[in-house]
């Protein structure tokens, strides 16, 4: 579950650097992306990207500095086929990764 | 030199990817199979199929490795070494193997049994075969040549590979902003694209891989601090560093040894709670006797095994090691240990695998792009150089003909009778048969047809490999899911899954082939 965190937070961040790209926003939301919004999300990205290596390292020390270097290659792996093949898809990610990463830190906390 | 660093740099970068990178290709490819040795050795052993895992495996490693050294002492009482591996997540069953004697200072041979831990009885009808160990040998050993030689070869393919990636990420001023970009049937542009994607995907991976990969092999090519520092060189200094691989040679005056449930009921009083990986006994039988038990690392970033020396005549603990490691060996140790990926659970080992194809991509697009890249800059009526066709021919005898002998190698595990003299042996003399007969094909023409042609022929084999299982074993893909073997299910998925990645490029090379033919109708009808 802790390890999931990390790469939901991994992915999550890359999403977010992968957005501020005028390119990528504009084949995913058809607009480009405005200054206030990419500062923002520049912020988030880094802030996430922190977050995962942190808790992947408490997590499981080492071990889980290894795993997080995993978690960067598959989440880029993901995100370079959806923004290739389609991009529209990643809107819904805006959605969808915050409630994941909320019912994951709920499940842990239980 | 180039008028400008840039240049100096991308010209670095294409010459030291292009003139290893057939080879690199190779050990990247038997490297990423080797993270799943174990289970592809567990594939190629039909006989260790049905052994269940067991649930208590540490509680019950007492019982087993007592009834192990038994056995041993029953059926090789003279050998010179008793080799006891004990069950584990990976490998179900329990390695008993012993080396006979060997003549005139020549080490004897290795005798290898395997028991089901279950039931603690032999395995019959195991089949001769190096299984996953074949790949992990010839990532670094390479085959059919002297093994110094051929660490020296990968150690320089490796430290080429840190200059490809070094000078590659200096030449890619647009490294993070490019990061997530493929651009799909744009040409040179799609390799160009698969291959910065496929480096920066794995960057950290791939850093760690090769630099790591050269520390494994560091007292090869450095051995001078350990020569200045010790008398008796490179020999020397490991016999200080772990000095429990070290005994004395048998002195061939026979004394009775300890039992062997006495011996192990010793060990468990002192050190209850280890899991123990395996136990070796040298020497059995004589005065110089000892017996060594091995720790199991787990998921610790540490290579070497903690090991705890007893004498197997008097019971008395001679020597531990790496139980406590020094700062320097840590570092080392742990580089070693991240390089094997030994202490991945499944998760991290699927991980280090995809990045390992990330690897073999990264490979192949650089060799692909320089070929089409010239051939793109030739003009029509231009004749392709002897650099070029031999780089063309090189690209396909590697790329696809590499996939084409490793199912080679596992129809021949499959195919081959069990009572076959040298079995082993044969199944690696067919993977370099098929790989030759690919690459005569290749130098023979390398054009889009002949990709077409490998593609299909890859298709049709690694499809048929899980029929061909199913047919020579007592299983099939849907008995391994029903009873939920996930290691068996996993390779015949992954046969398929294979099949469909080269399903798809064939198809994509069709199309491309079809664009060819009318491009160069349309060409010949505007001349005339």
């Amino acid at each position: 579950m802790t390890q999931l965190l990390a790469f939901l937070l991994c992915f999550t961040s890359f999403s977010c650097f992968a957005l501020i790209k005028n390119s990528h926003c504009k084949a995913v939301f058809a607009k480009r992306v405005d200054a206030v919004l990419g500062r923002r999300m520049l912020m988030i990205a880094w802030c996430a990207l922190i977050a995962s290596v942190i808790i992947s390292l408490w997590d499981l020390a080492g071990y889980g500095g290894v795993l997080f270097c995993g978690y960067m290659a598959i989440s880029i792996i993901l995100l370079a086929l959806l923004l290739s093949y389609h991009p529209t898809k990643l809107r819904s990610l805006i959605y969808v990764l915050p409630t994941l990463i909320s019912t994951t830190c709920i499940g842990l906390l239980l | 030199m180039k008028e400008n660093f840039f240049r100096s740099m991308t010209w670095l970068h294409t010459w030291t990817g292009l003139l290893v990178c057939w080879l690199l290709f190779l050990i990247f490819f038997a490297g990423t199979l080797s993270f799943f040795r174990h289970e592809i050795t567990l594939w190629a052993q039909p006989a260790a199929h049905d052994v269940q895992p067991q649930l208590n495996r540490v509680a019950a490693q007492r019982q087993q490795i007592s009834t192990a050294l038994e056995h041993l002492a029953m059926k090789a009482p003279e050998a010179e070494t008793w080799w006891v591996g004990l069950p584990n997540e990976r490998n179900h069953t329990m390695a008993v193997s012993y080396r006979e004697k060997g003549d005139d200072g020549v080490r004897g041979k290795w005798q290898d049994n395997y028991m089901d831990p279950n039931s603690q009885s032999i395995l019959a009808e195991y089949r001769d075969t190096k299984g996953g160990h074949f790949f992990y040998r010839l990532h670094f050993d390479l085959h059919y040549m002297d093994r110094t030689v051929a660490r020296w070869i990968v150690s320089f393919a490796s430290l080429f590979m840190l200059i490809g990636l070094i000078s590659g990420v200096v030449i890619h001023k647009r490294i993070f902003k490019d990061m997530f970009q493929f651009r799909s049937a744009k040409g040179v542009r799609t390799w160009l694209d698969a291959h910065n994607l496929s480096s920066v995907l794995a960057l950290p991976f791939h850093i760690m891989i090769t630099y790591t990969g050269l520390v494994t092999l560091i007292f090869m090519l450095f051995p001078y601090p350990a020569m200045t520092q010790y008398e008796g060189g490179n020999r020397a200094f490991f016999a200080d560093l772990n000095s429990a691989r070290q005994h004395a040679d048998a002195t061939g005056k026979q004394v009775e040894m300890l039992p062997m449930k006495q011996l192990v009921d010793q060990f468990y009083t002192n050190w209850p709670n280890v899991d123990i990986k395996r136990v070796i006994l040298d020497h059995p039988f004589d005065e110089t006797a000892i017996v060594k038990f091995y720790a199991n690392t787990g998921t610790q970033v540490q290579d070497e095994m903690p090991v705890w020396v007893y004498s197997a005549v008097t019971g008395e603990l001679k020597t531990s090691a790496n139980t406590d490691l020094s700062p320097s060996e840590t570092l080392y140790d742990g580089m070693i240990a991240l390089h094997t990926g030994r202490l991945a659970l499944p998760g991290l080992r699927w991980l280090y695998f995809i990045c390992g194809i990330a690897g073999c991509v990264m490979i192949a697009s650089g060799a692909v792009m320089w070929a089409k890249r010239i051939r793109a800059r030739m003009k029509s009526n231009e004749q392709p150089g002897f650099g070029l066709k031999l780089v063309e021919a090189l690209n396909l005898a590697t790329l696809m003909g590499l996939p084409v002998a490793t199912t080679a190698f596992f129809y021949a595990n499959r195919l081959l009778p069990n009572d076959l003299s040298n079995r082993a042996d044969m199944e690696v003399h067919l993977f370099f048969v098929t790989w030759l007969c690919v690459t005569v094909f290749a130098i023979y023409r390398a054009g889009t047809k002949q990709w077409k042609q490998l593609a299909q022929l890859n298709v049709i084999l690694w499809l048929l490999l899980p029929i061909c299982n199913a047919l020579t074993t007592q299983g099939n893909l849907i008995s391994y899911l029903l009873e939920q073997q996930w290691i068996l299910a996993g390779f015949d998925l992954l046969c398929i899954l294979t099949a469909f990645g080269f399903f798809i490029q064939m198809n994509k090379l069709a199309t491309q082939e079809k664009a060819n033919v009318v491009g160069t109708f349309k060409l010949k009808e505007r001349n005339t």
